[in-house]
């Protein structure tokens, strides 16, 4: 590839502006394009029309646009060579057709890949840089960061010009028809079944216009696409400033080769403007053209007038027309079969709408399979929000650093004379019992009166009684520094058990 | 004056008697009698905070006739002056000299009836009295009779020509108290009280009784003094304290002023429940009057209508019990 072939004017313009160049490119080497191209599409419509049995002709136009990646490999071989200055005959173009199906990624393009949205822009990583893997889906990530969604929008457009020129062909067949039987054709092909007769007519017309249709969009398409991608790469290796330098350094380059020229050119331009004679303005007189033959008005009216006189402009011609003589008569019958046949075009309208909409229904389903799938999926309940804590009050009330026998355990701690401990004990005990077994939502800030408040609805009388006599030995111990009598301590003691297995 | 000497459980059923014979004039009202006991007994000052109706006159008349002792009531308004409180010095033209003419303030039981419509200038007049039990006029320092309380009461409703309590002064006061609208059945009873056999709505306080003469008060207040308290305790009442100081959505938090006031009403608390000694949830109860008063929200918070009990709730709610 050599930049100083480039046939197009390389400069960085908007996306929108490059889809502009692409058309101009297909205006500009038509010649060039369209023998191959209608050699291509042709033979590919009549070995299909051949081919396919009578009964599936009606699909022939949507085989022939399933298969538009395989055309726009073909066009972007001529577009590519046109642009950098290369003519291809016919005859290259068709030869270079086997290695344009073996090398281009065709399979893909044909199968998943068909419905991509910007496959145009695509075409020219796959076909002339011929990436593969890996470095394709970096380089084509990179493309994409900017003009992906003009190459898109490109893509739509395309397709809903393709169903204006169709429509279009249509109507124009409808209006030059003076016998009425393709309209007839039109409503009936939405209301009945037509004959088979009719039928090939009007399937052949279809693959026609639409062979006719892509004919025309497809080039257009394929340049745009290509004018986009190569709009991209200007922008991202700078193209235009490259091929400003090679300019630049040829002229120079010349230039330096004769320098007593560039002494001149360079004195002509310091002494230019004195040397300059001064324009007199006054003696120009503007002429116009056509000045010497133009008449006075006077005498151009009565000339016209002259030329209006003469047999061929002043006739007077009469047409006889047939006119129906009772025309009521037919009206009257009209209405009920036009709004019977309005009916049928449009339940037969809707039911193919339907029928595009249960299609499109199963084939997002399909692909949003997985959010769906998660939705059905019941939800999973939650896990309870506070786990009992582990240290309250600075105690460690977690089950495993409490002895098994409580009570026994503090009643030891109590005959050797640690009163504090043994009480301290006997209360951890009961914090245990209360956050674990009654699920207690004792918090941190919890004071002992705070935990009996919130026993109160928990637990039942006896319990209650105990957990106070227990909280209130246990203040005493903590806050007034005063042993409880050992009574008092037999009481909890024996309690304990109760306490704790009616938990 | 000779000072009384009380054991606990006499303190404890003087102040439960005390608390019943007001109960007589003002009925339900409950928290609010019980708060205001707890500010007698730990020698505190009260701001009853209240729309106007509720009974806060009332409940100062009837704690000041149950205890023998001197009543004096000063309507604050807004030409009041600070010598219309603390008194002043008048030339006595027969004796040709100065004679001291002692103010309002001169009394066991002082009303402060609506703080808030006397200037700034008037209100700081209370200052030196309140804190010191004082009052220096022309120089001289004159005592005010002991035991000494002032009950402010001011209305939360009315914010036309009223001067808000500065800072200082409203950290003289030990409790601040929201009296609220009684519940159904204490209203009902109320009105059949007070329309009984009376002429005019004003209420008849001479059935009330003296329960306690000034020096038991006093002693009460030395057996409140006397209550132990553990340094855990202690520590937990610095800790709440401390946290208001850098909590979110407050402005200032408490003084150490707020931890001492803590700890004193924390003791009368225990007193009234008859206990020596004072536990956690002591500080808990009396934790909202102590502090509501003494910390200030950011303006966001008052515009998303939070009051200091809201937050003073999550300081509590966040703040560890002690660790004994």
């Amino acid at each position: 590839m050599k930049l100083d072939d480039l046939t197009a004017n390389i400069r960085l313009r908007s996306p929108w502006e490059a889809v502009d160049l692409g058309f101009a490119l297909v205006q500009h080497h038509t010649r060039w394009i369209f023998p191959a191209w209608i050699l291509l599409l042709g033979s590919f419509a009549l070995i299909a029309w051949v081919v396919t049995p009578d009964a599936y002709k009606g699909y022939i136009p949507i085989a022939l646009s399933w298969f538009k990646p395989l055309y726009d490999r073909v066009l972007l071989h001529i577009l590519s060579h046109r642009m950098f200055n290369q003519h291809l005959s016919t005859a290259a173009v068709f030869s270079a057709l086997p290695n344009l199906i073996r090398h281009t990624g065709l399979v893909s393009a044909l199968t998943w890949r068909r419905f991509s949205l910007s496959r145009g822009f695509n075409l020219s990583i796959w076909q002339l840089e011929q990436l593969r893997g890996k470095t394709r889906a970096e380089r084509q990530a990179l493309l994409h960061l900017q003009g992906h969604s003009q190459a898109v929008w490109l893509t739509i457009a395309c397709l809903h010009l393709e169903y204006v020129v169709i429509a279009s062909l249509y109507v124009l067949i409808i209006i030059l028809d003076p016998t009425d039987g393709s309209w007839d054709y039109m409503l009936s092909a939405f209301t009945e079944t037509l004959d088979t007769e009719t039928q090939y007519w009007g399937n052949l017309l279809y693959l026609l216009l639409y062979t006719l249709t892509i004919l025309v969009i497809e080039p257009l398409y394929v340049a745009a696409s290509f004018s986009l991608y190569l709009n991209r790469r200007t922008q991202l290796e700078a193209w235009d400033i490259e091929l400003a330098f090679r300019h630049l350094g040829k002229r120079l380059g010349q230039l330096a080769r004769q320098p007593l020229t560039l002494l001149l050119a360079s004195l002509l331009l310091v002494g230019l403007p004195t040397l300059m004679p001064v324009t007199s303005w006054a003696n120009t007189t503007v002429s116009e053209y056509l000045a010497s033959e133009r008449l006075p008005p006077a005498e151009a009216a009565t000339q016209i007038s002259t030329v209006m006189q003469r047999e061929e402009l002043a006739g007077i011609r009469t047409q006889m027309q047939w006119i129906a003589r009772n025309p009521e008569q037919e009206k009257s019958e009209d209405p009920a079969a036009l709004a019977k046949s309005l009916q049928l075009l449009f339940a037969n309208i809707t039911k193919l709408l339907l029928w595009v909409a249960v299609i499109v229904l199963l084939v997002m389903a399909l692909v949003y399979r997985q959010r769906i799938l998660a939705l059905l999926k019941p939800t999973k309940p939650k896990l309870p929000t506070s786990l009992p804590p582990d240290i309250l009050f600075g105690m460690d009330i977690r089950p495993e650093s409490l002895p098994d026998d409580i009570a026994a355990a503090s009643k030891r701690l109590w005959e050797t004379g640690q009163h504090r401990d043994a009480l301290s004990l006997l209360y951890r005990g009961a914090l245990m019992r209360l956050t674990r077994h009654d699920h207690l939502g004792v918090k941190e800030s919890h004071t002992e009166g705070d935990i009996l408040n919130l026993a109160q609805s928990h637990l039942s009388n006896a319990r209650l009684i105990w957990l106070r006599a227990a909280t209130h030995a246990w203040q005493e111990i903590a806050y007034a520094h005063r042993t409880p009598n050992t009574a008092a301590l037999e009481l909890l003691w024996q309690g304990w058990s109760d306490f704790k297995e009616h938990g | 004056m000779t000072t009384a000497t009380l054991t606990l459980e006499q303190a404890s059923q003087l102040a439960e008697n005390i608390r019943h014979e007001i109960s007589k004039a003002l009925i339900g009202q409950k928290q609010v009698v019980r708060e205001t006991l707890i500010a007698l007994l730990a020698g505190g000052h009260v701001l009853i905070e209240g729309v106007p109706g509720l009974g806060k006159t009332l409940l100062v008349r009837a704690l000041a006739r149950t205890i023998s002792g001197q009543f004096a009531r000063i309507q604050f308004t807004p030409d009041l002056m600070p010598a219309d409180i603390s008194g002043h010095v008048l030339f006595d033209m027969q004796h040709q000299s100065f004679n001291v003419r002692k103010g309002p303030v001169f009394t066991n039981l002082l009303l402060a009836d609506e703080i808030n419509r006397a200037p700034a200038k008037t209100q700081s007049a209370l200052l030196e009295v309140m804190q010191e039990q004082q009052v220096t006029i022309e120089g001289k320092a004159l005592p005010v009779p002991l035991p000494f309380m002032t009950l402010a009461t001011q209305n939360p409703l009315e914010q036309e020509g009223t001067y808000p309590l500065p800072e200082a002064q409203l950290d003289r006061f030990l409790l601040k108290v929201f009296i609220d609208y009684p519940a159904l059945e204490e209203e009902a009873e109320m009105v059949m009280v007070v329309t009984d056999k009376q002429i005019g709505d004003r209420f008849n306080l001479n059935n009330l009784q003296a329960i306690a003469t000034p020096e038991q008060v006093m002693a009460m207040q030395t057996v409140a003094a006397d209550i132990a308290v553990d340094v855990a305790v202690l520590d937990y009442a610095v800790r709440i304290t401390r946290a208001t100081r850098h909590w979110q959505g407050l402005r200032f938090g408490a003084g150490p002023r707020g931890s001492i006031a803590l700890i004193r009403a924390a003791r009368a608390n225990a007193l009234l429940a008859g206990r020596d000694f004072v536990h956690p949830d002591d500080i808990k109860q009396v934790c909202l009057p102590v502090l509501r008063h003494r910390v200030s929200l950011a303006p966001e918070m008052e515009l998303e209508g939070y009051n200091a009990d809201h937050l003073l709730t999550a300081v509590l709610d966040k703040t560890e019990a002690p660790r004994s």
